[in-house]
């Protein structure tokens, strides 16, 4: 089964999430998270999880309703040695709530560590950005007892599929935009120190960075985890859908991060019709009518990096 | 370990591991006082444009070393693709036949394979694995039985000494060199820029471009001061004693693509830190710190920031003029091709303007460093000369002490 992933990247999307078509949503949380989308407290993972069950309830006795959805933390965080605590603290917490989580993805091995002190390691997917490139290491996290493992969107179509279809439980970021670089540095808070700015640039998620003889515009984010920038191009997945279908993926990310809502469902609706049989092409088309003015572009499918 | 040894500060001397881009730097690296040397080979490793070593290299590399007491670590740091692993078995057991000591490797599959097919080579696990606490240090002993743990720059000095004291192996940490501004491994900025990619070695340096800053449409940065990320590079001589007191067993240098002279300036620096820090057990007086950090910035050719030891990186530790970067350093002004102690006349290799009258002072292993005054010169044809100025011509001049081949010579004033 391959199971249509997007994030959450406000608390309030959450009920539209919830009927657009996604069978897991993954949500940020404080203490274990490194991103834009916004970081949940465990009450307010508590009120999601609730939603999702009542969700799933209904669908249980309506034939017409949407999918049965599902929770993933997204735990991408580098921990150092003094956040270890809260870190095993979460650990702890969503071990104790496994059943009614789908997955935690995280970047760290010290959640492997922990995973494995609280026995949930079925539960863990390997998802550390740029790192997840061949057969061999993918196999390894397999072979150590995760449930997956999320492909690099750095690589081209053919090792995306030859990963995907030889260890059989990977995830593959399909659409949106994607990680480029992150820094433990608060850069943008050294940028306005050094010339005394007195805009914010702590949490304002409208910075982007422009390279100066560029035109693409990169989002970059900073809080206390540090300094994020984003991809300025927004992966779309069309034209290759079909090719990344046969390789069996366990799972197809729809990256939330700087998407608008009405964007984010309209590319849930799109993917979930062509996992339900509609014409990629067709729909790819339609789609980049409707967002023209956004940059989408097919990311490093075609494009192969050089040494 | 005695009685006395428990007592110490400092209860270990640790390893100086420098870097070499061939074999010429290999060996002046060893001279000038490291433990150990680490190398990349024609595959597998980053830092392509470094000039890496053949297999043959590698194998008088450890010749080498062996003979002076030193070893060899080779990096196998790829973040490889599926394409990647062709031939990786063999070289494997090529390195251990050399005589190499250790891998250095941030891929948990080649960790495993080096363990089965070249059992004798230790595995470290490279800073790209950006360890930053000792759950993950624990992880990587338990389920990949590395040899050592490199930490991640990012790690301040009580995470390193907590991390070093909660680690079942021996953890190694950067003194020295050119920092990454993100986290090692987790930056394509130079794979989205120019297709080059960073994680096999094609790094652009993309982060010491410039950039504007806008929020929305209204730029927060001037065109006299775009927004840039390039980081400082490390300098943490004044850390060193806290390094040794807790315990950490490799202290790293960076700079496979640094001269030879950058490379003996460095490593003779720390040896001589090192070395003394271990003597007095720590208890150096200011002045022979001020002495050491003098000694070690000698080489530098960018601005130097200690790095993450002392806190959080901060705006002090990042370079924000594109053009400030990189400064040709001119001190170096030459080497020793032989000296006859008779007659104190030495033959000298010009590597940059050599003037009459200029204070010089000789680097050379093993030893403190001495001063002169250059009083006369003369080219090849015997001719008086007042400046030096062809670089690897071959000049005479009187030392007033000895010198023996290969020693360096820089500008003191």
């Amino acid at each position: 089964m391959k199971e249509l992933m997007t994030t959450l990247e406000r608390y309030e999307d959450f009920s539209a999430l919830l009927t657009s078509g996604v069978e897991n949503i993954v949500v940020s949380l404080e203490g274990l998270s490194s991103t834009v989308s916004q970081k949940l407290n465990k009450e307010e993972l508590e009120m999601l999880l609730r939603d999702v069950k009542s969700h799933n309830e209904k669908t249980a006795y309506d034939q017409n309703a949407k999918e049965k959805v599902s929770i993933s933390i997204r735990a991408n965080q580098t921990f150092h040695e003094g956040m270890l605590k809260e870190a095993e603290e979460w650990m702890q917490y969503l071990s104790e709530r496994k059943d009614d989580l789908e997955a935690i993805l995280f970047a760290d091995p010290s959640l492997f560590y922990l995973a494995k002190k609280y026995q949930m390691v079925e539960k863990m997917i390997y998802d550390p950005e740029t790192l997840m490139t061949s057969i061999n290491d993918a196999n390894w996290w397999i072979q150590h007892g995760v449930k997956g493992i999320a492909i690099s969107p750095l690589l081209t179509l053919q090792e995306t599929e030859e990963i995907a279809s030889k260890v059989e439980k990977a995830v593959v970021t399909v659409h949106g935009r994607t990680m480029m670089a992150r820094s433990y540095r608060k850069l943008l808070t050294a940028y306005q120190e050094t010339y005394d700015l007195d805009d914010k640039v702590v949490q304002n998620k409208n910075l982007y960075l422009i390279e100066k003889t560029r035109d693409g515009q990169m989002p970059v984010y900073e809080d206390e985890t540090g300094t994020l920038i984003y991809s300025e191009n927004v992966l779309d997945s069309f034209d290759f859908i079909e090719k990344i279908l046969e390789s069996h993926p366990m799972g197809l990310l729809i990256e939330g991060c700087y998407l608008p809502l009405e964007e984010q469902l309209q590319a849930i609706k799109s993917y979930r019709r062509i996992l339900n049989g509609e014409d990629p092409v067709l729909i790819g088309k339609e789609y980049r009518e409707q967002f023209a003015a956004e940059p989408l572009d097919s990311g490093y499918y075609e494009q192969k990096t050089v040494k | 370990m005695n009685k006395k040894q428990l007592n110490r500060k400092i209860s270990m001397k640790p390893e100086l591991l420098a870097p070499a881009g061939d074999l010429a730097r290999a060996k002046v690296a060893i001279n000038y006082g490291a433990d150990a040397v680490y190398l990349g080979g024609m595959s597998f490793s980053l830092r392509s444009h470094a000039s890496n070593f053949t297999m043959e290299d590698i194998r008088e590399a450890c010749k080498y070393a062996d003979a002076h007491g030193a070893n060899i670590h080779v990096t196998v740091n790829i973040i490889p693709h599926n394409e990647d692993f062709e031939g990786l078995e063999q070289y494997l057991r090529d390195l251990e036949d050399a005589g190499v000591t250790a891998i250095i490797t941030a891929s948990v599959y080649i960790m495993d394979l080096a363990k089965k097919v070249a059992p004798k080579l230790e595995v470290h696990c490279s800073t790209q694995m950006s360890v930053t606490n000792s759950f993950t240090a624990q992880m990587l002993v338990d389920e990949n039985h590395v040899d050592r743990v490199v930490l991640a720059r990012e790690c301040s000095m009580e995470e390193a000494a907590e991390i070093t004291a909660k680690c079942p192996v021996e953890t190694e940490a950067f003194i020295h060199g050119g920092m990454c501004v993100n986290i090692s491994g987790r930056c394509t900025l130079s794979n989205r820029m120019t297709l080059r990619d960073a994680n096999r070695g094609g790094c652009a340096q993309s982060c010491r471009w410039q950039y504007h800053l806008m929020d929305g449409d209204r730029e927060l940065s001037t065109e006299e001061d775009l927004f840039t990320l390039g980081s400082k590079d490390m300098m943490a001589g004044r850390q060193i004693k806290q390094l040794m007191e807790a315990g950490v067993a490799s202290l790293k240098i960076e700079g496979r693509m640094k001269s030879e002279y950058y490379v003996a300036s460095v490593v003779s620096g720390y040896r001589h830190l090192i070395d003394e820090l271990y003597d007095c057990d720590g208890e150096m007086p200011e002045e022979r710190m001020e002495y050491h950090i003098n000694e070690i910035t000698k080489g530098a050719n960018r601005d130097i920031c200690p790095g993450f030891y002392p806190k959080r990186a901060d705006k002090d530790t990042i370079i924000f003029h594109e053009y400030s970067n990189n400064t040709v350093n001119h001190d170096f002004l030459g080497t020793v091709v032989d000296y006859n102690a008779e007659t104190k006349i030495a033959h000298v290799q010009v590597r940059n303007v050599i003037e009459v009258g200029d204070r010089i002072e000789a680097l050379m292993p093993g030893k403190p460093n001495a001063e002169y005054d250059v009083t006369w010169m003369k080219n090849a044809d015997e001719e008086e000369l007042t400046r030096a100025n062809k670089p690897m011509d071959i000049i005479t001049m009187e030392i007033p002490f000895e010198v023996h081949e290969k020693d360096i010579l820089r500008r003191l004033s």
